[in-house]
């Protein structure tokens, strides 16, 4: 019994060692400090932006419309009068609550799925393997419009939906390394001392399979930044008037010609998060399959 | 995050899994008929009542649901849409009152413009990139190749084509920034309008074809027929066109039906951003005023030339790959 505590400890140093290891080598990397820098930045100007914008977003001054950068307004005003700059902060905070919303929704019912179908195997395993095929047929995108159509547009239905579609991508990492797993004397074990299944996939299988579905989980919150910031700039997320980005960039589009600012700035918030998210998600990938 | 390659087929040969690959297509389209029909019938409220708005009587509601068929059973409309869509009797759209088929072919050519000017420029330049920083990983161009692929890969087209028209058009005054050409112009045009919405199609294309392309270069220089051929005192052209080329670039052929799916996803963003009468912006506009039949039939469209194109793509891999080619059936 000792000796099984003993082995159970020195499994967990181990791991965390290792997990310290991959963090300094991640850490070497300019390119995953300086993503982290600017993904971390924006986190802080989405809880924050109500200190550190100039002016409330929110505030019209239709005499001030269309008003070029100025000492006054950085980045300009917009169609409104409204101030770009405090705009572009603000709208930090609709995007970075519905993607990782997504994303998180998306690893949970993903691992649920993986873990299910691939410590049953057989029957249970083919029916979600081919409904997970079923709705990779589809584009997401496609598939989004057509749910948020149909049910109405609501920010919880769009998180609903970018979650459901990248599921099944999630479920077929994590079943993987299931299968890999499963066939490991220390489950042959827990067999055997009849630990319930449901006590086996959460307690044994899912803290050894944890680091696949943590890249899962980085590399998915860069696609849901990527499709929340598109699906509201159809405008089917975050409404009039709030200072989304997505949303300010398709009002704006059609002001491009004389105040080509106004949508410039949150194109450009978009863009360096998405970017950033995205190479953060690919360094961590690299760092845990090193 | 790069697709394995693909190895299809087994010993059966080429002829059984072309047969199997094909079969494959309508069984698809009809999980996908289902999951659409399913999505239809889940608009709140009554189709009626949504098309003649809160102060039609119940009885104008009650006699137009009757007129468009929303009375009868679930299995009969679901039949009667199926076996419409496959003979091309697509129906009226309830809300433009136009036949939803005049309204698709009137769009569809456009898209397909669109989407070939996106092909012809991204390509090229996809491949040239990938095989470039394949022939010499790790130096400083493949890093850099691969680092602005990765970035442009995760940005949304519109933001992308918000950058493109503000730097190239807005500013520089290069290209046009409407998308549709003048009435009654000419091919050249009409392509010079398009320039600046295929350019901003390009990015997430780019990003992905360009890595397929730089896995597969770098995979196969390593190849022992690879060190062969230069051995054997071949010039450097040869071994390159020849030699690796055509097998490096294989499994960036199978990622074809994964661009289609991006392009269009692209499309309708780009359609829209451009305001270009696609259908991209057709499926979008029907989605936004909740035209559920017209939107259901562009759905069905689009997964089925997908699932077309994906099947060429891979029946165009079995027959280029000479190890499936040649296999005994």
């Amino acid at each position: 019994m000792t000796a099984i505590i003993q082995a159970d400890t020195s499994a967990a140093v181990a791991g965390r060692a290792r997990a310290h290891g991959t963090l300094r080598y991640l850490l070497r990397r300019p390119a995953f400090v300086v993503s982290a820098a600017i993904a971390l930045g924006w986190v802080v100007v989405a809880i924050a932006w109500p200190v550190l914008a100039p002016y409330p977003p929110d505030q019209v001054h239709p005499l001030h419309a269309f008003g070029r950068p100025s000492a006054a307004h950085l980045l300009g005003t917009d169609w409104l009068g409204r101030d770009v700059l405090s705009r572009t902060l603000a709208g930090s905070s609709s995007v970075l609550v519905l993607a990782p919303a997504s994303a998180l929704l998306a690893v949970a019912v993903g691992t649920a799925i993986g873990l299910t179908a691939g410590y049953y195997r057989g029957t249970v395993d083919m029916v979600l393997m081919r409904i997970t095929d079923a709705v990779v047929t589809i584009p997401g995108i496609i598939l989004d419009v057509l749910v948020l159509a149909s049910f109405g547009r609501s920010e919880l239905v769009l998180v609903l939906v970018v979650a459901a579609g990248f599921a099944p991508l999630v479920s077929r990492t994590v079943r993987a390394a299931v299968l890999a797993e499963r066939e490991r004397d220390y489950i042959d074990a827990a067999r055997l001392r009849q630990e319930p299944a449901v006590y086996i996939m959460v307690a044994e299988l899912l803290p050894n399979v944890l680091p696949p579905i943590l890249v899962e989980l980085t590399i998915r919150l860069g696609y849901a930044v990527f499709a929340v910031a598109t699906l509201s700039f159809f405008g089917l997320g975050p409404q009039q008037p709030s200072p989304d980005w997505g949303l300010t960039v398709s009002l704006g589009i059609q002001y491009v010609q004389n105040a080509p600012w106004i949508v410039l700035a949150p194109a450009a918030a978009i863009g360096s998060l998405v970017v950033s998210v995205t190479i953060l998600g690919d360094e961590i990938r690299a760092a845990v399959e090193r | 995050m790069l697709a394995a390659r693909r190895r299809p087929v087994s010993m059966r040969g080429l002829r059984g899994y072309v047969l199997r690959r094909m079969l494959l297509v309508p069984v698809t389209l009809l999980v996908v008929s289902l999951i659409v029909f399913a999505l239809a019938q889940l608009v709140p409220g009554d189709v009626g009542r949504a098309i003649l708005g809160p102060y039609a009587t119940a009885a104008q509601v009650h006699r137009l649901d009757a007129q468009l068929g929303y009375d009868r059973p679930l299995l009969v409309r679901y039949w009667q849409w199926v076996t419409g869509f496959v003979t091309g009797n697509w129906g009226n759209s309830p809300v433009l009152q136009v036949p939803i088929r005049s309204l698709i072919a009137a769009r569809i050519g456009n898209s397909l413009l669109l989407a070939a000017v996106a092909f012809v420029i991204v390509v090229p330049v996809s491949v040239l990139l990938g095989v470039l920083s394949g022939l010499r990983p790790g130096s400083q161009a493949d890093r850099a190749i691969s680092v602005t692929g990765l970035a442009l890969l995760g940005l949304p087209e519109f933001v992308g084509g918000t950058f493109l028209l503000v730097i190239v058009g807005v500013l520089l005054h290069w290209l046009p920034t409407t998308a549709q050409a003048p009435p009654g112009s000419g091919l050249a045009t009409r392509l010079h309008y398009l320039l600046l919405p295929a350019l901003a199609l390009v990015p997430v294309l780019l990003g992905y074809l360009s890595r397929m392309a730089r896995a597969g270069t770098a995979e196969t220089a390593q190849a022992p027929f690879i060190r062969t051929a230069t051995l054997k005192g071949l010039p450097r052209r040869v071994v390159l066109g020849r030699h690796l080329l055509p097998s490096a670039l294989l499994p960036t052929l199978t990622v074809v039906s994964v661009q289609v799916s991006y392009l269009v996803g692209g499309l309708v963003v780009i359609e829209e951003l451009f305001n270009y009468p696609g259908i991209g912006k057709l499926f979008l506009d029907s989605a936004l005023t909740h035209d559920i039949p017209t939107l259901a039939d562009i759905t069905m469209l689009l997964a089925a030339i997908y699932l077309i194109i994906s099947l060429l793509a891979d029946i165009g891999y079995a027959l280029l790959d000479p190890r499936i080619r040649l296999a005994p059936s």
